[in-house]
């Protein structure tokens, strides 16, 4: 019996182990979720706590990309929100979460007591985690951190939101060199906020351009960038 | 009597008296290695930091033999594609200006649209303008000396531009009346 090559990126399961010497051999080395550092025999060994594919980044970073759909708020992650009541200080935000977010009124971009926003109940917010506990509730700003200006955060008119889609795939939503939204922005002018929370707010000139780009990021998870080169032009011919 | 205020009458010092007796003890229990050197010490030689999320994470990638795939930076999560929301992808492309500096060599397109997404429509407009500027200025300027073609003696009085040239034969143009007028007040 043949015996069968490996190729392509290793999948890891909870439990194995992580070569400390394929990261760094000094300074420090910065853990992402899914992996958990243990000392065996005076040695230091990286552990998988979840499953997925291993990356390796700058500066020493490593971490697991796990396909799931339940999403922990973190620090600066950038989320779509949707406004659920509405009190005197501010907002309560449903992110996803096992909790409600909170956000305050003043965090917005130009506003002072006099002048705030209006949110509705029920209206879209894309908004930055500023405070993630798990003792807590967590915080969200319509600004951000370093400039403090809007830079994208605030309220999202129109348009429609995705829901119900994997936290990796949003991830690769946000990369800059995505096939998918490239090809798609050549044949359709549209607009798009992408949260990490597995929430995706398109807006686009017709309704049946909304559902395609819809369509299009539900269908292109599993798929290629070639794949989604070819499946953006043929849902186009079809439209 | 072996009482402890008793002892300074015979002379001798409990507490001189009490380190003596514990210094063989400290010495039974107290452990030690000969070769110390050759102990490994429990301190690593890289520090470890967890981080909560991916966000801050995923950056450029560096080719290693046994990393898995590579990781693309991320950009803030709001985009436009074809022009849909123009300050975005303003304020996009003067953020993109003051990250880098770069020098690039002058092109002869019309429009430059540096960082932005454009449609196809878009593309072929710039590409007909290009051409039609393009196709302007590759045109040959006419010659004087070109014998194939005959030109009338008004023509050439025309084309030629000088200070020092006579007055012209044809027809003075009329005034205008508004000159006269203003002469007449004066």
């Amino acid at each position: 019996m043949s015996e069968v090559e490996e190729s392509g990126p290793v999948y890891y399961f909870p439990g194995d182990n992580v070569k400390l010497s394929t990261v760094a051999e000094q300074g420090t080395v910065r853990l992402g979720p899914g992996l958990v550092h243990q000392k065996h025999d005076q040695e230091d060994e990286i552990k998988v706590s979840r499953a997925g594919f291993l990356h390796q980044g700058a500066k020493n970073t490593v971490l697991v990309d796990t396909r799931m759909k339940r999403y922990v708020p973190a620090m600066n992650d950038q989320v779509i929100g949707q406004v659920t009541s509405r009190f005197a200080e501010g907002y309560r935000v449903d992110i996803g979460s096992a909790h409600s977010a909170q956000l305050n009124a003043l965090a917005f971009e130009n506003v002072t007591r006099k002048s705030k926003p209006n949110l509705a109940v029920g209206s879209l917010v894309y908004a930055r985690v500023s405070l993630a506990d798990r003792d807590m509730e967590p915080e969200l700003e319509c600004v951000d951190a370093t400039t403090g200006k809007a830079g994208g955060f605030g309220e999202l008119k129109d348009g429609y939101m995705i829901t119900g889609l994997s936290l990796s795939h949003c991830r690769n939503l946000l990369t800059p060199k995505n096939a998918l939204l490239q090809t798609l922005g050549t044949y359709v002018p549209f607009e798009i906020a992408v949260g990490m929370n597995g929430r995706v707010w398109v807006h686009s000139e017709t309704i049946p351009t909304t559902i395609l780009i819809t369509n299009c990021i539900k269908k292109s998870e599993f798929l290629d960038d070639d794949e989604r080169v070819q499946l953006v032009k043929s849902m186009v011919k079809n439209l | 009597m072996s009482m402890k205020f008793m002892q300074k009458a015979r002379g001798i010092d409990p507490r001189q008296a009490e380190e003596e007796l514990s210094k063989p003890v400290v010495t039974d229990e107290h452990w030690s290695l000969k070769e110390a050197s050759n102990v490994p010490s429990n301190r690593s030689a890289c520090k470890f930091e967890y981080e909560s999320s991916y966000g801050s994470l995923i950056s450029a990638a560096e080719d290693n033999g046994e990393t898995q795939g590579t990781v693309e930076p991320v950009v803030a999560g709001r985009a436009s594609f074809g022009l849909f929301n123009k300050e975005l992808e303003d304020t996009k492309k003067e953020s993109a200006e003051e990250d880098e500096n770069v020098d690039e060599p002058e092109s002869d397109a019309p429009y430059k649209m540096e960082g932005l997404e454009t449609t196809e429509r878009e593309r072929r407009n710039q590409e007909r303008l290009s051409k039609m500027i393009r196709g302007k200025a590759n045109t040959p300027s006419k010659s004087h000396n070109d014998s194939s073609k005959k030109r009338k003696a008004t023509d050439m009085d025309r084309d030629i531009i000088s200070l020092d040239t006579e007055k012209n034969d044809a027809p003075a143009k009329p005034k205008k009346k508004k000159n006269k007028n203003k002469k007449k007040k004066n």
